[in-house]
């Protein structure tokens, strides 16, 4: 799991030219086709105010991501339940949303098993494989579980 | 401190839920907005929300160790043959209303005579006048408007209280009034 992070070259507000260049203001804002947000924003997890929002909104926000997968989709599947229900169905599902863990402290990943196939645990795909997370097909992760590109994989077998 | 709801649901990770139970995970205040924001969780049961939580610090950063976490239940719930979503977040306005005194503003042309001056065909100075129109924003009167104050001081030094007091009002309009109890 990932802090996902506005840097500085992910918002383009123009160029504002050199001292002899013309309209240097009005080329500090180029226009909204300059200025634009990952998709990460469309699906989100995070506490949405009242009216309408604005870049400050975002100021001082923690966001993760999360990458549920299952082992084989074909024998069980994987969702989040907790702070909203997301279901992956027969792929993996995380890449769009950003959990904001300046307000949920945690989120319950669930396991779907498949019959007759039954699942064994959650287990570390990235940063570090292999790391065995719980035996329980539903558990809650928090914010403190990882530090980077955080996958996580439902076994079923 | 907690609430119970009174009502059966259907939950996809904790199957019939008889009596679910609501618990307040987080508080947060937005002091320049004016606004308490509420995090709850529902569970099946006291018990099964006394297990979603820590005892110590230290257990936080074992996942092994998280015996029983099975997470609240799932945001998809079924009630009455419906599907909803239950609240997770709920922003409760901190504000008393009041009423104030607003200046009401209207632009207005203003003609204005300017003296100025010129010289005559001898070179001479002289003094001569013109017009000049121009807007003006001018207060016309006052109107009384209902406005929000922002006012912390509505939790009344117990926000816990005044958090779950809110959060029952929401969640009775969910599931009835009447059908929540505090536990």
């Amino acid at each position: 799991m990932s802090s996902v992070q506005i840097g500085s070259s992910n918002i383009n507000m123009g160029n504002q030219g050199g001292l002899a260049g013309t309209g240097q203001l009005s080329n500090l804002w180029g226009g909204t086709s300059n200025v634009s947000l990952n998709n990460i924003w469309t699906a989100k997890v995070y506490a949405r105010k009242s009216g309408q929002s604005n870049f400050g909104y975002f100021s001082n926000k923690k966001f993760r991501c999360i990458r549920l997968t299952s082992n084989d989709y074909g024998k069980g599947t994987v969702s989040f339940t907790y702070p909203a229900t997301v279901n992956g169905g027969s792929s993996s599902v995380g890449d769009d949303y950003a959990w904001d863990y300046s307000v949920y402290s945690y989120v319950t990943v669930t396991a779907n098993q498949t019959y007759p196939y039954v699942f064994q645990y959650w287990v570390t795909i990235s940063p570090s494989a292999g790391t065995i997370l719980s035996y329980s097909s539903s558990v809650q992760l928090y914010q403190n579980d990882w530090a980077s590109n955080y996958i996580v994989q439902a076994y079923f077998s | 401190m907690a609430l119970q709801i009174n009502q059966e649901i259907e939950t996809l990770n904790k199957g019939i839920v008889p009596t679910p139970y609501l618990r307040i995970e987080s508080y947060r205040i937005d002091k320049p907005l004016g606004y308490m924001i509420v995090q709850v969780a529902l569970f099946s049961s006291k018990a099964d929300a006394d297990t979603n939580k820590f005892v110590y610090s230290e257990d936080i950063t074992e996942p092994l160790g998280r015996t029983g976490q099975t997470g609240p239940i799932a945001v998809s719930i079924g009630y009455n043959d419906e599907s909803i979503n239950y609240p997770v977040l709920l922003e409760f306005p901190l504000i008393v209303t009041e009423e104030v005194s607003e200046d009401i503003y209207e632009t207005q042309e203003i003609t204005n005579t300017i003296t100025y001056n010129d010289f005559d065909e001898n070179g001479d100075i002289v003094e001569k006048t013109r017009e000049e129109t121009t807007t003006q924003r001018v207060k016309t009167g006052t109107r009384t408007v209902t406005k929000s104050r922002i006012d912390l001081s509505v939790i009344d030094g117990d926000p816990y209280g005044w958090a779950y007091t809110k959060t029952k009002i929401a969640y009775e309009q969910i599931f009835g009034e009447g059908n929540l109890t505090d536990c």
